[in-house]
């Protein structure tokens, strides 16, 4: 594999599914079966020929065994082309590549879920993830927050998450309108709205990072260590395999040594917060 | 120790020729450039550096990693296409310039192109015999080599002797019948360095140093041109742009040299941009050189060899910059 460093292999594109108005879910199949044996967390390196190549994070679960799915928001050049392409068309991947969420030491543990718009896609793989694995994992609650209800990812999952034994969901937006009844509020303060235990529990936190810097604080101020505070670095990202330095943060490259890192990794490095 | 008469250098570079393409400093307008060689007798190895760093050989200012056609069924390749190449007269500085990229680019998941470019290629150096006031090796401890090379030159007036560093270079030598055996010949020890850097724990001193106003007195004179890192030996980032027919029927992926001084390196999609001022840039070239580059592979990603002291029209300098942190 590492031999074709920069040769992408082909997915074919099975199912488009709007989330939001610039969001849609993306589900692959690779023609040779299979799904990627990923970690939760790990990303890809998506190519659209003609294009060019976007980073993208892996939003569903290795345990789906007959596909994948990213959830591509369309912001530019590679992303809107992915968004124009019929069922059937053909996209290069490289990966999946980094680190990927911590699962072995989230065994037994409780688990806190913190996004932010677009952060629940990469979050949603390690979600469901836990759903498939229930036993192997404690109870889970899953905050996330967006800017208007039009916003929210993932709503047809909401009532199934929220029926596991364990598992609660809370939701909140910026700015409501007359479809929205629930909370209203920056989503740091849901973390204030249920019991939340501290005690064997990690926090993940996915969204732009002002919103990461917010929500640490008050992770910290629950009693949350630097160790246990999980997120990912975004960084502009060329190769994916450590060699064009678009993502050197520190000593660190963000393609491979990341794009998960703990609070404490973060603070060791300047530029990373 | 083995000796090649310079007379019969000519004839070596010739020999070499039949088997490899021959690259090597020639003179250029007033300057040195490591070049193709087509007349041996172009080829100098006394010289005090050359211009452009030797790293064009295994990573090429712009290459090819990806074709691809559209038909039916995709075609893609991703394949480098490589020629035997001797580089003759690298100085140590520029040998061990080489193995630093080998540390970024082959020690974990090792890039094909450079790799199939290093391995085939036989490193012929020469011991510098006289620094120019920008080098600063000495202080890096990069102005002797003890690997990386084939064969390693000792000028030492009519002759040169060989050290032996691989056995390719061994066969070489065995090879050609214009190698003598005579009296051991010592290598050079540089002397009368104009600039010196104290590298004692300098990884972590820069970083204690991080929010000094220095940087900002240097990061408001860089103007982003970015000559410093193409001609960097050590510096291997790069961009990448896709290029396809007008018809989007086939298309390619070539990576081209890009660098951490230059405007848009960090910006992301939304017009975000991680290095928004030229002081975080010009703090990021420095910091990966002497920091970061040091904490991730062990040694310092700067071999001294002054080429960016040199080239910068701000007069913005490494060396200066570290003695201003030192204090
Ligand atoms: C680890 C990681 C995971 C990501 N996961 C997702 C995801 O799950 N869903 C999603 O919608 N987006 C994700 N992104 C962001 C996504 O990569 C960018 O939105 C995308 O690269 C924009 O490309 P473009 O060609 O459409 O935009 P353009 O603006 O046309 O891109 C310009 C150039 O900048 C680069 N670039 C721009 N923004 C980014 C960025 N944020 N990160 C890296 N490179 C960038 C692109 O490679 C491109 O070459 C992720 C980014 C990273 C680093
Ligand atoms: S050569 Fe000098 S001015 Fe140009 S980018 Fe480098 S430091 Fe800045
Ligand atoms: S940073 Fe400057 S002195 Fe150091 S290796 Fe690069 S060009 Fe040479
Ligand atoms: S990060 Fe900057 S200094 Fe380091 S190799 Fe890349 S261009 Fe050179
Ligand atoms: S994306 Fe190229 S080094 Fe990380």
């Amino acid at each position: 594999m590492d031999k074709e460093l920069y040769l992408p292999r082909i997915a074919i594109l099975k199912n488009k599914m709007d989330e939001t108005p610039d969001t849609s879910t993306f589900t692959f199949i690779l023609p040779e079966g299979g799904n990627l044996n990923h970690i939760p967390g790990q990303c890809l390196q998506l190519t659209v020929f003609g294009y060019g190549e976007a980073p993208i994070s892996i939003t569903s679960s290795p345990t789906q065994k007959d596909y994948f799915q990213l959830c591509v928001r369309n912001v530019g050049n590679v992303t809107s082309a992915l968004h124009r392409l019929d069922i059937g068309d053909k996209v290069g991947i490289r990966g999946p590549w980094g680190n990927g969420f911590p699962i072995d030491r989230l065994k037994g543990k409780n688990a806190v879920f913190v996004a932010g718009g677009l952060g629940l896609a990469p979050l949603r793989s390690l979600i469901n993830y836990i759903v498939d694995k229930r036993d192997d994992y404690g109870k889970v609650w899953i905050l996330s927050g967006a800017r208007t209800p039009k916003d929210h990812l993932f709503r047809s999952e909401w009532n199934r998450w929220n029926s596991i034994d364990g598992f609660e969901v809370l939701t909140t937006v910026d700015r409501a309108d007359d479809t929205w009844n629930g909370n209203v509020g920056v989503v740091g303060s849901l973390l204030y709205k249920t019991d939340i235990q501290v005690e064997n529990t990690m926090a993940f936190i996915c969204g732009p990072p002002i919103m990461f810097r917010f929500v640490t604080i008050d992770l910290k101020k629950l009693g949350f260590a630097d160790d246990v505070i999980i997120s990912t670095l975004e960084r502009h990202m060329k190769c994916g395999v450590g060699k064009c330095g678009h993502c050197n943060v520190g000593s660190k490259y963000v393609c491979v040594d990341g794009p998960v890192f703990t609070y404490e990794e973060m603070k060791k490095q300047p530029e990373a917060l | 120790m083995r000796v090649l008469y310079k007379k019969e250098l000519f004839s070596f570079i010739e020999r070499l020729k039949e088997s490899y393409r021959v690259v090597a400093p020639v003179k250029k307008d007033a300057e040195y450039v490591f070049d193709d060689i087509e007349d041996a007798e172009d080829v100098i190895l006394e010289y005090p550096t050359t211009i452009l760093s030797a790293k064009e050989f295994f990573f090429p200012q712009k290459e090819v990693i990806l074709e691809y056609d559209l038909g039916e069924t995709i075609q893609l390749k991703s394949t480098p296409e490589v020629e035997e190449i001797c580089l003759i007269g690298l100085h140590p500085c520029d040998i061990h310039a080489l193995l630093r990229f080998d540390e970024a680019y082959l020690t974990f998941k090792p890039d094909p192109f450079y790799e199939a470019r290093r391995k085939n290629s036989l490193i012929i150096g020469v011991y510098c015999t006289k620094p120019n006031e920008f080098c600063f090796c000495g202080s890096m401890g990069t102005d002797t080599i003890k690997e990386g090379y084939d064969l390693m030159l000792i000028d030492d007036g009519e002759k040169y002797g060989v050290e032996i560093g691989s056995k390719e270079g061994e066969e070489l030598v065995n090879s050609i019948n214009l190698f003598k055996d005579e009296e051991e010949i010592k290598k050079p020890r540089l002397k009368g360095f104009v600039r010196e850097v104290d590298t004692d724990k300098l990884p972590e001193i820069m970083m204690k140093e991080y929010d000094n106003k220095i940087w900002n007195y240097f990061g408001e004179r860089c103007l982003g041109c970015g000559k410093c890192v193409f001609i960097c030996p050590t510096c291997y980032c790069y961009n990448v742009v896709e290029d396809t027919d007008i018809e989007f029927n086939s298309g390619k992926r070539e990576r081209f040299w890009d660098g951490c001084v230059l405007t848009d390196f960090a910006a992301v999609a939304g017009g975000g941009n991680f290095r928004a001022d030229r002081t975080s840039r010009l703090k990021q070239r420095i910091l990966h050189k002497f920091s970061y580059y040091p904490e991730r592979y062990g040694n310092f990603g700067c071999t001294g060899c002054g080429r960016c002291i040199n080239v910068c029209p701000s007069d913005i300098d490494c060396t200066r910059i570290i003695n201003m942190i030192r204090g």
